[in-house]
């Protein structure tokens, strides 16, 4: 199998550290060939606070991905998540010199240049620019300009930056394993790779990764993506919640939030009581299944409605244009009832999601904490043959981070 | 509608009001009440701001005619105007104080905040700008003024062309919030719009200080920050403060902003400032979704042009903020409102405190402890959200 087919995403999360070996199919899918995994430490709220031990942890998980597959990793395709990371929609113009009256290659970067001549915060950078159509002499949703004639060359982009830091740093912790990386992509980018189709993406959704740290989202309309955000919130809080309200220790919350929890409100119904057995180091106890719910269910809906103000604090009405309603994945979207609060939230029809076609390891892709590291890998089967001769540093700094010039998908 | 409801319309001129503007707005996106005008139609198309104006090539006055019936519609009803750009282009020296003419016929509060440009820009430009900046303080009723020379500092050439342009950009930024932050202050602890015209309203150098910091130390780190920017100096490198006149003083945060935190600003300013000086705080402690502190000072040193300035503006008319006697109050005693604000450390009153630290505290965070807090519209939503919100949880049965 020739080496240049097999891809390697990488995912740092909060709760888990995953690597993902996939192998490109020649019609266009992937074939997972193994997963390795390890719980992280050092992550908080899906940024890295411990370079060292995060740095431990990616090893691990490299290690167990290369005896499951017996494929030797060298340059890995990197997720990136945190709420420093922000975006925007912009349009570029360009007039084109009055010898030419046809579009060629260039001009397609020059638009690109213009739609980034905005004043970013001193310490952020660009991670990516996203086409989301162009406009020839003002007509609208042109898919591939090249050649057509025309004077005024638009297009709309979405752009996301961060902190320079910050992303910087979770970089140098996989250099320092002696990794090459690829490029650096947004996890809700990479998760909707493989969360939904092309026709849902057409028909307009919103993407949720929840996972252990963050809510990463991403509204897709027409077939290109008109809004992003990261929320330092997931799991974790519903956890911590849980371990509050029935003081309770943290593992015990987990593995009772995973057990029995649920998301859907209790309304005034008694649902009785949930005994807890002794375990090493904690006395068992009754709890409260009514207090469970609601505990869930108050953080759920939160989350949720801060995604939703979020988008209309940005898109007025524009929810209410997702035909296709509300895909929910990432680790937490396993929590019984989520879709239900979503729907009560959003006024949409929601739906538990996973990655879709996709071949190889069932377990791995039927598990929707895998859709980022598995996005990842279908992000980079579709991009791979533009990326530049430069490094990500070198890429990021120069601002060009994002290697989609032609329309995301 | 009511005085209250009016618009604040902040206006960039120029390339560099157009970029000041953009990054507003990706700062806080759905910011209102933006207009950017300017005569080069790549930059206006690639600029985020919805609200857009282009200047025909040629003569500014003709420009000016041009579009002055759409700007009187887009400023129309507004409580005040303020403008930004660089000055010592050509658009924007000789735009903006036909513009700011046209406001002020209108009734309405003008103001500038304008940046200067470097020496080594060349003489025309310096001469363009400098007259630019004459008519302006003809016109406005406040114009705050970045000096671009004086950020290299006593050693020029220690400075590179590169960072002293991104620090010549990120003060004049900093300014426009801060002159736009001043005016939306509300509350007890404000400062008025006559405030700001007497700092602002006279031809003497500007010293401006931004520092913005979170965490513990939050309000330390920001003050030390604001207090060494190099507009805080003098030409000679030395400190201005202890020669301050007048200081406003902003502060920015989150809801959980303490009393204490606002005490200990305006007493470190008064231990550092000249025992003349007259302090005028003003807190917004609303508008923030982080747990991070802003500090905006504005130094005037000069006093007899202080109090001169305070002769003449008594016949300047603000209509929605007169002057009186009430906001020229000595140092003191702002000093000591913020003290009666504050709840003694052994008062039984403590209880009366409806906002800070103390509170949110009490809550528990869990996990979160040690973690930097999500802090959104006020509230820590590493909190319970339960708890926030006051639902009471059912015991199981015994």
């Amino acid at each position: 199998m020739p080496s240049d087919q097999i891809f390697v995403g990488l995912e740092i999360g909060t709760t888990k550290i995953c690597v993902i070996v996939s192998e490109g199919r020649s019609d266009g899918t992937i074939s997972i060939l193994g997963v390795g995994e390890t719980p992280s430490r050092g992550v908080r709220k899906g940024e890295i606070v411990d370079l060292t031990t995060v740095s431990e942890c990616i090893h691990e998980a490299l290690i167990d991905a290369e005896e499951k597959t017996n494929v030797e990793i060298r340059n890995v395709w990197v997720a990136i998540s945190g709420s420093h990371l922000k975006s925007f929609n912009n349009r570029g113009a360009f007039m084109l010199p009055e010898e030419r009256d046809v579009i060629i290659e260039e001009d397609l970067k020059t638009v690109e240049t213009n739609a980034k001549e905005v004043s970013l915060p001193a310490q952020n950078i660009f991670l990516h620019t996203i086409l989301q159509g162009y406009h020839v002499d003002g007509r609208r949703d042109v898919i591939d300009p090249i050649s057509m004639e025309c004077q005024t060359l638009e297009a709309d982009f979405h752009i996301v930056h961060g902190i320079k830091t910050r992303i910087h740093n979770t970089l140098r912790c996989i250099e320092s394993l002696k990794l090459g990386i690829e490029d650096v992509v947004l996890s809700s980018l990479a998760s909707s790779q493989v969360a939904v189709t092309q026709h849902q993406k057409d028909l307009g959704a919103l993407v949720i990764d929840i996972g252990g740290g963050t809510t990463d989202f991403l509204v897709y309309y027409n077939g290109s993506v008109r809004h992003s955000g990261v929320l330092p919130l997931g799991g974790d809080h519903i956890t911590n919640d849980i371990s509050i309200g029935l003081r309770l220790p943290m593992q015990r919350s987990e593995l009772l939030k995973i057990q029995e929890g649920s998301a859907i409100d209790p309304g005034g119904a008694d649902l009785g009581t949930i005994t807890l057995k002794n375990d090493l180091g904690f006395l068992g106890c009754d709890i409260s299944k009514t207090s469970l719910q609601i505990i869930i269910h108050q953080r759920v809906h939160e989350i949720f409605e801060l995604v939703r103000k979020d988008i209309e604090g940005s898109h007025e009405g524009m929810i209410g244009m997702l035909r296709a309603g509300v895909m929910i994945t990432g680790g937490s979207s396993r929590l019984r009832g989520i879709a239900t609060v979503a729907e009560d939230v959003f006024e949409l029809p929601a739906h538990l999601t996973r990655a879709k076609e996709v071949g190889g390891a069932t377990q791995t892709f039927e598990n929707p904490q895998f859709s980022t590291a598995i996005g990842l890998t279908k992000y980079a089967m579709a991009v791979s043959e533009n990326i530049p001769e430069e490094s990500v540093f070198e890429k990021l700094t120069k601002g060009i981070g994002g290697i989609f010039r032609r329309r995301s998908r | 509608m009511t005085s209250q409801l009016r618009q604040r319309m902040l206006i960039g001129v120029g390339n560099a009001g157009v970029g000041i503007l953009d990054r507003l707005n990706i700062e806080n996106p759905g910011v209102t009440g933006t207009l950017i005008i300017n005569n080069d139609p790549e930059s206006l198309g690639a600029s985020i701001v919805t609200k857009k104006m282009t200047l025909p090539p040629g003569d500014v006055r003709e420009g000016f005619l041009s579009i002055e019936d759409d700007f009187v519609k887009a400023i129309e009803g507004s409580a005040s105007v303020l403008f930004c750009a660089g000055l010592g282009g050509d658009t924007a020296s000789l735009m903006i104080p036909l513009l700011a003419a046209r406001a002020k016929t209108m009734g309405l509060v003008t103001l500038a905040c304008v940046g200067i440009p470097f020496g080594f820009e060349g003489k025309q430009k310096r001469e363009l700008a400098n007259s630019a900046l004459k008519k302006l303080q003809g016109v406005c009723d406040a114009v705050a003024v970045i000096e671009n020379d004086r950020l290299t500092g006593t050693d020029p050439t220690q400075t590179s062309v590169g960072s002293a342009f991104q620090l010549s950009d990120d003060l004049l930024y900093s300014s426009v919030r801060a002159v736009q932050g001043m005016l939306i202050t509300t509350g007890p602890m404000k400062i008025t719009r006559g405030d700001l015209a007497l700092a602002l309203g006279k031809a003497s150098p500007m010293h401006f200080g931004h520092g913005r910091s979170e965490g513990g130390n939050r309000l330390h780190e920001a003050l030390e920050r604001a207090l060494r920017s190099p507009l805080m100096k003098k030409k000679e490198g030395l400190p201005v403060i202890s020669e301050a006149g007048m200081i406003l003083l902003l502060l920015k945060g989150p809801k959980d902003l303490s009393f204490a935190e606002m005490q200990v600003a305006v007493e470190e300013i008064e231990r550092i400032a000249g025992k003349k000086c007259q302090i005028k705080v003003g807190v917004d402690a609303n508008s923030f979704s982080t747990s991070e502190l802003e500090i905006f000072i504005i130094v005037t040193t000069d006093e007899s042009e202080v109090s001169e300035q305070e002769n003449n503006f008594a016949g300047v008319v603000l209509k929605d903020s007169p002057v009186t006697s009430t906001q020229m109050r000595p140092k003191r005693e702002i000093a000591n409102k913020a003290k009666q604000t504050t709840p003694a450390v052994k008062s039984t009153s403590a209880t009366n405190q409806t906002q800070g630290v103390l509170e949110l505290n009490s809550y528990q965070r869990g996990r979160f402890d040690k973690s930097e807090p999500t802090i959104f519209e006020g509230e820590d939503l590493d909190v319970p959200t339960f708890l926030r919100r006051g639902i009471k949880l059912v015991a199981p049965p015994k």
